[in-house]
């Protein structure tokens, strides 16, 4: 299975759960969230650096941080 | 006061749980002590007995301990001259939580748990005191408590990271540290800091999205492997 792209690692919403608090778009450090229509969205990807901070106080725990985990020598996967 | 120069009252007046007693009721607590003598090898009390009170050395060494099923002994504690000791028992009323013997010929003083207690009830700076001193023991242990969880956590985490960075079929969409927690029987906050814990000892780092092993044999004595 091809890895997906640097790109592709960002913070997953679950709209489901997302109760529309808005504490993690006051906590992101560079502003990549936003609220839309009363759910959280990633509105500015790019900007994201996955600081873990929005996943952490989640009261919701709506959101998710994949990680990769791999070793030095093995380029890292993507 | 003994005739080698110790002084009881000098020793509970150092005491945590003493030392905003007036010189009055430190007098009062040396006062009510018993001084009793031990040969090496004679077992000052039993675990489980109800407890006689504070103990105080003043001469030799005492070693506090368990026993095992099948007789074997573990020494929680070493107590030497101005030690004191049991103190949760003679507080509590309690029984003694450990077995206790001389190691060597010992001059041992009893503050009878009783007379604490009485005085506990009467001088609320001795419970203030008292309360203060339990919860300093307490943030300890439970210190202790988290050096060890997060100890054994560690390890089966730097297992975990080994394991997975062996098999690239395991990496997939990657794996969050809820999911790292739950695989841990541990919680993400706990993963977090055995997380930067690794980090900072030099095995992994972060880059964005991945866990990146960096050094793999220092991950493997962390794993205990």
């Amino acid at each position: 299975m091809a890895q997906p792209s640097d790109r592709d690692w960002l913070p997953i919403i679950d709209d489901a759960r997302c109760a529309g608090c808005g504490d993690c778009v006051r906590a992101c450090p560079v502003g990549a969230l936003a609220l839309v229509d009363g759910r959280a969205v990633l509105a500015h990807p790019a900007a994201c650096t996955y600081c873990t901070v929005c996943e952490d106080l989640c009261p919701q725990g709506a959101i998710a941080l994949p990680f990769l985990i791999c070793r030095q020598d093995a380029g890292g996967g993507g | 006061v003994s005739t080698t120069g110790f002084s009881l009252s000098e020793r509970l007046s150092r005491h945590p749980y003493f030392r905003d007693l007036t010189p009055g009721g430190v007098e009062m607590l040396a006062a009510s002590a018993l001084r009793r003598r031990f040969t090496a090898g004679e077992v000052l009390f039993l675990e489980g007995d109800p407890s006689a009170g504070l103990w105080v050395v003043e001469r030799g060494r005492i070693k506090v301990y368990k026993l095992h099923v099948e007789g074997r002994e573990h020494i929680l504690h070493i107590f030497g001259p101005g030690d004191s000791f049991n103190e949760v028992a003679a507080l509590d009323g309690g029984p003694n939580p450990a077995n206790a013997g001389a190691l060597s010929d010992a001059v041992v003083w009893v503050v009878p748990a009783d007379v604490i207690r009485s005085m506990l009830a009467r001088d609320p700076s001795l419970a203030g005191a008292v309360i203060s001193g339990m919860s300093e023991r307490m943030r300890m242990l439970v210190r202790q408590i988290e050096d060890l969880a997060l100890y054994a956590v560690q390890a089966r985490l730097a297992r975990f990271l080994i394991v997975r960075s062996e098999d690239p079929a395991l990496a997939g969409p990657g794996i969050t540290r809820a999911a790292i927690a739950a695989h841990l029987a541990t919680t993400p906050e706990t993963v977090s800091r055995a997380l930067r814990a690794l980090e900072e000892a030099g095995a992994i780092r972060f880059d964005r999205h991945r866990i990146v092993i960096v050094d793999l044999d220092l991950l493997r004595s962390l794993a205990l492997l």
